[in-house]
């Protein structure tokens, strides 16, 4: 290899983390490298060693700094309150070992906070910080009041024109109402792609490939109403007294504002319900009967407002059916006999991974990562050997493409893929790619 | 036959990954923020410090930058890598306010070069001959201000080209076509590498192979 393809070589990110990793490898892995890098001994030594001397050490974190920061916010730090005097002892040699590092930069300040003057200083600091922030607030004000004066004025104009028109004006709200309270729309994702929602009341959903999410153009009073099929992450904006109900075929959510994942695509076994923040309840869609078909077809204005009252009183009476969800718990609903399941999750990325491209599976059957990767990439899997859908997985593909999945998928497994023809529709449009696996028989399962 | 809980782990997943963490503090989690500030505080301290070389200017604009998520939470968009969103905001922060602050107060030994790399920031490998060290700190050292900084972001940070793209705001592909040029100047003077702790499994292999070549 010459000089100058070594050099393209140590530019090469990839090139770059196996060096780094070389130690930790196997004698086997150690092999594999040599055989995909055309490199002589002196070169290796030579490209190991730049490397490694660009290795940087970490800097220490002290908890103080953390302190700083809940001092500013107002926030009062309640488990490290006790233990934070022994950590100042401690972390002492450390803080002055990272100030050695630059040495002649210290200044005064610095150095003094390592030392015994330290809670003056920080009191000091803490005030001068809060002077300079009641500043700039005054200055902030002084603007504020006079562009507010300047709108101000013709706004009063505005208003008292308005209000003389009012009368007409509500008049036709009046009539907008019964059209929009029964006009629904609905928002889809593509195959292989994703949408992001912002709903009327400021909620944002993401969908995932192929989801559809109904919601009305007009919500009513008492409660915000939306429908998904397939799969949805929802940020929803709090509000104590109107409750969102995010409604599937078999499993509703009663939400007050908070941030959760819905998975319910059809085809899969299960409909899971990820709470990331905040409180949800669950309750099964055979339950709430009655409740899901209101709201959905109400024939007048004053009909809907008697059936929904009678809804919110059947939805109380149906407290006990109700399922509550903790932080980083997932509600699971088997399909098959319509029971109801809570575990708790520490990674709660394999649920919500998917809005950033992020796929994550923690001892998951091959099969269903199969089925969640043809959903994420509009693809279809042709399978020949079943016994290979039975293998579990710990896997996380982060922004891959599906040609790269199964590049990874190939090395652990004895496979072998291929693009095959997909079939056509109507239109001669392929609507999806179809990837063949094969077993690969030169290797052993 | 391979067991049938085969688990190779493809790439590490840690329990509380950025885009939990990012969604938690977006929804307005103080603990996930703190959480955020103790991963990712050394991290950006290191990073400040290369800017501006003042603790306490670095100190407090990390706290700025914190005290500012933290106001705007509800109005944050959606972040996939935290690391390099941060090294970004601050980034910008600092050189914002390095402008509007008189440079004589900031810094007395004058801020036309930053970045200057220091011996003992670097993991010190003893099989590393020290000659050979001082010659690549000469060579980093003599790299121009925005290569110093990839390099930086790239191996102190271990972030991708393509994060260290937005970071410097330049293209990626631009750095990726300088890469090769920053190595070169890197391995200038380099010679003479002798390395004992890859002298025996590893070198045995290389005699292995470079056999099985030729014979083939």
């Amino acid at each position: 290899m010459t000089n100058e393809n070594l050099e393209k070589l140590l530019a090469d990110q990839t090139f770059q983390n196996e060096l780094k990793m070389f130690e930790t490898y196997s004698d086997l892995q150690k092999r594999e490298f040599r055989k995909k890098y055309d490199l002589t001994k002196q070169q290796f030594v030579e490209a190991k060693t730049v490397i490694d001397s660009i290795t940087f050490k970490s800097v220490t974190f002290t908890e103080q700094e953390l302190d700083y920061l809940w001092n500013a916010i107002g926030i009062q730090p309640k488990d490290h309150q006790q233990p934070q005097s022994q950590q100042l002892q401690s972390q002492q040699p450390q803080s002055q070992q990272s100030n050695q590092q630059h040495p002649g930069e210290q200044s005064q300040r610095s150095q003094g906070r390592n030392q015994n003057q330290q809670p003056n200083q920080n009191n000091q600091r803490r005030k001068d910080q809060q002077t300079l922030r009641r500043k700039v607030r005054e200055i902030n004000f002084n603007w504020f009041a006079r562009i507010a004066a300047i709108l101000v004025i013709p706004l009063i104009i505005t208003s008292l024109y308005l209000y003389t028109q009012n009368v007409s004006l509500s008049r036709f709200k009046a009539d907008k109402v019964e059209t929009l309270g029964t006009t629904y729309n609905t928002v889809y994702a593509p195959l292989g792609g994703k949408t992001m929602v912002t709903l009327p009341d400021g909620s944002e959903v993401w969908l995932n490939s192929g989801s559809s999410l109904k919601y009305p153009l007009l919500g009513s009073d008492e409660y915000r109403e939306v429908f998904l099929t397939g799969e949805g992450y929802f940020k929803v904006k709090k509000d104590k007294e109107v409750p969102m109900y995010v409604k599937t075929n078999d499993l509703h959510v009663k939400v007050y504002g908070t941030t959760f994942n819905v998975n319910a695509y059809d085809e899969n076994d299960d409909v899971s319900v990820a709470l990331i923040e905040g409180k949800v309840s669950l309750a099964l869609a055979s339950a709430a009967s009655q409740s899901s078909t209101i709201g959905a077809t109400p024939k007048t204005k004053t009909k809907t407002k008697t059936k929904t009252k009678i809804n919110a009183r059947k939805a109380s009476s149906n407290n006990a059916k109700e399922t509550f969800l903790k932080p980083g718990q997932i509600g699971q609903l088997y399909k098959d006999n319509n029971k109801l399941k809570v575990t708790t999750t520490k990674g709660l990325d394999q649920y919500i991974g998917w809005i950033n491209d992020i796929y994550v599976f923690e001892n998951t059957k091959f099969k269903n990562i199969l089925k969640r990767l043809e959903k994420a990439y509009n693809v279809k899997f042709l399978i020949e050997d079943a016994r290979l859908e039975e293998y579990s997985f710990d896997a996380t593909f982060d922004k891959k493409s599906i040609d790269q999945i199964m590049e990874i998928f190939k090395l652990t497994l004895p496979i072998e893929w291929e693009r095959v023809k997909s079939p056509q529709s109507k239109n001669n449009h392929f609507t999806y790619e179809t990837i063949k696996i094969k077993r690969d028989m030169k290797r052993k399962l | 036959m391979r067991s049938k809980r085969d688990n190779l782990t493809l790439v590490s997943s840690d329990k509380n990954s950025d885009t939990v963490l990012w969604e938690k503090v977006r929804s307005g989690n103080h603990e996930a923020l703190a959480e955020i500030f103790k991963l990712h505080y050394a991290g950006l301290f290191a990073y400040g410090i290369k800017i501006v070389p003042f603790h306490d200017f670095v100190r407090d604009h990390i706290q700025e930058l914190f005290l500012t998520i933290w106001q705007s939470h509800d109005r944050l968009s959606s972040v996939s890598n935290i690391k390099a969103y941060l090294l970004v905001s601050l980034r910008r922060l600092m050189l914002k306010s390095r402008k509007s602050t008189p440079t004589e107060d900031l810094n007395e030994k004058g801020n036309g070069d930053f970045l200057i790399f220091e011996q003992g920031e670097f993991v010190d490998r003893e099989v590393i001959s020290s000659q050979i060290k001082e010659q690549l700190l000469e060579n980093i050292n003599a790299l121009p201000n925005k290569h110093r900084e990839v390099v930086f972001l790239r191996f102190y940070h271990d972030l991708s080209y393509r994060e260290i793209a937005e970071i410097v705001e330049i293209k990626e592909q631009t750095i990726k076509n300088m890469m090769p040029g920053v190595f070169s100047k890197l391995r200038n003077g380099l010679t003479n590498i002798k390395r004992d702790d890859l002298n025996d499994l590893d070198v045995m292999l290389f005699e292995f192979f470079t056999l099985f070549k030729r014979n083939f």
